[in-house]
C-alpha cells in the first residue's frame, strides 16, 4: 500500500503572496456573514416565507365551511375521472350525494351519499376485462382484500350497460371489506370463508388466468382479487353466470364491518384493437343491503353525456 | 495582509488598536472597514477574500485554505429539515411502491437517477455552474427531491387547496396547492444552499444554478411519484402505466420545476449577491418579481381551465418560460464570460473567522 504522498515543495520566491481580487471593482459582495445583516437576511428570508406559506393557511381558516364540493356529477367526473373525455359517464343518482373538491387520490372520484359512500375510477387501455377489473379495485382499495362472503342470487340487467353504451359489464357483492394489514374479521366476528378466497370459481377450481397474470395483486396480498364474477353480461347476447357458494356467517355483526359492491362497466375503444375503457364503482356501506340495492339503483341510473 | 504562502487559510493581518487591519485590505479592495464587503467585516469577526479559482489551484494544497462548506446556523437547520424529509420522503416512497409493483418502482427510481446523472453532467458544462463542486450540486439535488417537496406538503399545500375549494374556484385547486407551499419550499432551499455553499457560490447567478439543481430533484422525485401513482391506472400493468407517465410528464413538461425554481433562485441570487450600490428594497424586490413569476407561472400550469384546453396554456406558459431562461442564462453567460477573460472567474471566496 502506498504511503502518504510525498509533501509538496513550497514555491521558491517572496514570503508573502498577495492573492489577487476576483471582484476588484466591488460588483458583487458577499454572503451576509455580520451579526446585523445575517439578522436582517434571516428576518427577510422568515417573514417572506411566513407570508406566502402563511396567507393561504390563514385564509383558509378565516373562512367557514370545511371545503366546497361539486355542483355536479358530471362536473366532478370531468374534473377526477381520466376517462371521463373518452367516455363521458355520468350517474344521476349521485345528484343526491356530494363529492368534496378535495379527493384524496389522483384519477379516483368518491361520494359521500346518505348511508353510502361510493367510489369511481377508469382505467384506459383495458384488453383483458377481468384483469380491469382487478386493477380498478386494487386501485379504489389497494390495501384491502374481497373474501368470499356475497350474495349469489341476483337479477342480471343489461339495462344499465345499455344506458351508458358498454359493451360489457360486471357486478359482485357485496363483500365484506377486509384490510389486508389487520386481518379478516373473522377471528372476532366470525364471518367464515371459503375456498373461493383465492379467486377461485364457485366450484372451488382456481381461475387458470390468475396465476399467470403479471401486476396482479392477489399475488402480493392473498385473499385479493379472484375471478369472483356473479353477473357478466356482454353486448351480442353473449352472456354468463357464475354460482357462488354464500359463506355460512356472513351476517354475523361486526362493529366494524363494511361491504362493498361492485360494477365495472367496460366499452371497446374507437380504433376497436381490442383495447377499451373501463369504468369501476364500488358502493360501501355498513349495511350490506343498503351496499347491494344502492349500486344496482345508482348503475342503473347511468348516463351518456355528450361527446 | 492575507496571504497563500505563510499559512493556510489566510493568516490574520496584524490589528491596529481599536480592532482595525493595520494593512489596508487587498488591492482594488478599498471598501471602509465598517462596510461588510471583502477585507475584514464590519464588526471585525471574518476576513472575507475572494480569489480566482486559477490562482487558488496554483497554490500548494497544504498552504491554501480548504474549500468546505460553511457552517452556521444555517447549515445545521438544512440539515434538521433534509433529515426529517429524507425519511417522510422514504416512507412516501415505499407507500407508493407497495401500491405498485416492484417493476414500474424500479423503472421509475432508475429513470430519475439516470435522468438526474445526465442532467448534472450536462449542467456543469454551462459556464455560469462553474465552480460548483459535486457535493453542492447534489445537497442541491436532495433538498428538491426531499424537503423541497416535504415541506411544500407539511405547510400550505391542504389548506391552499381547500381554500380554492371555499372560495368556489375547484379549477385552481391544484395551482393553490402546486405553487403557493412548493415555490417558497424550493426557494427556501436555494437560500440555504447558497449560504453554505458561500465559499463556491458567489454570483448573481448561482442562485439561478441553485434553483434549478433544487428543481430537478424536486422534479424527478414527482414524476416518480406520479408515475407510481398514476401507473396503477393503466389497464393492463403497473409498469405501462408508470412508463407512459413518467414519458408523458418528462416530454410535456419538461424541465418545468427547474426553470421555476432558477427563475426564483435569480432573484435570490441577486438579493444575495448584487454590490452594495444596490439597497434593501431593491434586493427584496428581486425576490418578490422572480418569485411572484415562478408562483405565477407554476399555477397557469397547473390550472384546470374551465373554457380553455388547460394544454393549450401549458404550452405557452413552457414557451414563455423557456425564452426566459434563455435570456437569462445568456445574460449571465455574458457577464460571467468577461469575468473569465479578464482573468476573474470562476472564484471562490473564503470566509475565515477573524474574532474581535
Amino acid at each position: 500500500m502506498a504511503g502518504p504522498p510525498a509533501p509538496v515543495p513550497l514555491p521558491v520566491g517572496p514570503a508573502f503572496i498577495e492573492p489577487p481580487a476576483a471582484d476588484p471593482t466591488g460588483r458583487y459582495r458577499p454572503v451576509p456573514t455580520t451579526t446585523r445583516r445575517r439578522w436582517k437576511y434571516t428576518l427577510s428570508l422568515l417573514g417572506a416565507f411566513a407570508l406566502v406559506i402563511g396567507t393561504p393557511i390563514a385564509l383558509n381558516a378565516a373562512l367557514p365551511g370545511s371545503g366546497g364540493s361539486y355542483s355536479n356529477a358530471a362536473d366532478a367526473f370531468s374534473q377526477n375521472i381520466l376517462t371521463y373525455e373518452s367516455w363521458p359517464v355520468s350517474f344521476t343518482e349521485l345528484d343526491r350525494c356530494r363529492a368534496s373538491h378535495a379527493q384524496e387520490q389522483p384519477g379516483r372520484l368518491r361520494f359521500t351519499c346518505n348511508r353510502y359512500s361510493v367510489e369511481f375510477v377508469g382505467l384506459d387501455g383495458v384488453t383483458d376485462q377481468a384483469v380491469g377489473v382487478q386493477r380498478s379495485l386494487r386501485a379504489l382499495y389497494p390495501f384491502m382484500k374481497f373474501p368470499a362472503n356475497r350474495e349469489n342470487s341476483r337479477a342480471v340487467t343489461s339495462r344499465a350497460a345499455d344506458r351508458i353504451d358498454a359493451d360489457w359489464v360486471r357486478s359482485a357483492g357485496p363483500f365484506e371489506l377486509i384490510d389486508v394489514f389487520s386481518g379478516p374479521p373473522s377471528s372476532s366476528g366470525g364471518t367464515g370463508s371459503s375456498s373461493n378466497d383465492r379467486g377461485t370459481a364457485g366450484d372451488g377450481t382456481p381461475d387458470p388466468r390468475l396465476p399467470n397474470l403479471p401486476d396482479m395483486p392477489g399475488q402480493r396480498f392473498p385473499g385479493l382479487g379472484g375471478n369472483d364474477v356473479e353477473q357478466v353480461s356482454q353486448r351480442g347476447g353473449d352472456f354468463r353466470t357464475a354460482t357462488y357458494l354464500p359463506a355460512a356467517s356472513q351476517h354475523a355483526a361486526s362493529p366494524r364491518q363494511t361491504w362493498a359492491t361492485y360494477w365495472s362497466f367496460w366499452r371497446e375503444g374507437e380504433d376497436r384493437d381490442g383495447k377499451g375503457t373501463m369504468l369501476t364503482m364500488i358502493v360501501a356501506s355498513e349495511d350490506r343491503d343498503v351496499s347491494l340495492a344502492s349500486a344496482t339503483k345508482l348503475a342503473e341510473s347511468g348516463q351518456l353525456e355528450e361527446e | 495582509m492575507t496571504s497563500y504562502h505563510t499559512a493556510p487559510a489566510y493568516p490574520p493581518a496584524p490589528l491596529a488598536p481599536g480592532g482595525q487591519p493595520a494593512t489596508p485590505a487587498p488591492s482594488g479592495q478599498l471598501s471602509p472597514p465598517t462596510a461588510e464587503t471583502y477585507g475584514v467585516t464590519g464588526d471585525g469577526r471574518w476576513l472575507i477574500t475572494s480569489v480566482p479559482l486559477a490562482f487558488h489551484n496554483s497554490v500548494p494544497p497544504q498552504l491554501r485554505p480548504s474549500l468546505t462548506l460553511f457552517k452556521d446556523a444555517w447549515f445545521w437547520i438544512f440539515w434538521v429539515i433534509t433529515s426529517f424529509s429524507i425519511l417522510a420522503t422514504l416512507v412516501t416512497l415505499v407507500v407508493q411502491i407497495a401500491m405498485s409493483t416492484w417493476q414500474a418502482a424500479l423503472f421509475s427510481v432508475t429513470a430519475s437517477v439516470v435522468l438526474a446523472a445526465v442532467a448534472v453532467w450536462l449542467l456543469r458544462k454551462f459556464l455560469i455552474v462553474q465552480p460548483t463542486p459535486l457535493r453542492l450540486a447534489l445537497l442541491a439535488l436532495l433538498w428538491g427531491s426531499t424537503s423541497g417537496f416535504i415541506v411544500a406538503v407539511a405547510t400550505s399545500a391542504s389548506p391552499a387547496m381547500e381554500l380554492a375549494s371555499k372560495l368556489d374556484q375547484a379549477w385552481l385547486q391544484a395551482s393553490f396547492a402546486g405553487a403557493l407551499p412548493e415555490e417558497p419550499s424550493k426557494a427556501l432551499g436555494v437560500w440555504l444552499l447558497l449560504s453554505m455553499g458561500r465559499v463556491w457560490w458567489t454570483r448573481p447567478w448561482h442562485g439561478l444554478v441553485a434553483g434549478a439543481l433544487v428543481g430537478l430533484g424536486f422534479e424527478l422525485v414527482e414524476n416518480t411519484l406520479y408515475a407510481l401513482t398514476f401507473g396503477v391506472l393503466d389497464g393492463s400493468t403497473d409498469l405501462n402505466g408508470a412508463l407512459s407517465v413518467y414519458l408523458l410528464r418528462t416530454v410535456l413538461g419538461f424541465g418545468l420545476h427547474v426553470m421555476l425554481s432558477a427563475m426564483a433562485g435569480y432573484g435570490i441570487g441577486w438579493a444575495m449577491f448584487a454590490g452594495r450600490h444596490r439597497g434593501s428594497w431593491w434586493r427584496l424586490g428581486a425576490v418578490l418579481l422572480w418569485g411572484g413569476i415562478a408562483v405565477l407561472f407554476h399555477g397557469l400550469w397547473n390550472a384546470a381551465w374551465p373554457m380553455v384546453s388547460p394544454v393549450v396554456v401549458q404550452v405557452i406558459a413552457w414557451i414563455i418560460m423557456a425564452g426566459t431562461m434563455v435570456v437569462l442564462v445568456r445574460r449571465s453567460t455574458a457577464e460571467a464570460r468577461k469575468e473569465r477573460d479578464a482573468g476573474l472567474y470562476p472564484c471562490v471566496t473564503i470566509y475565515k473567522a477573524w474574532g474581535k
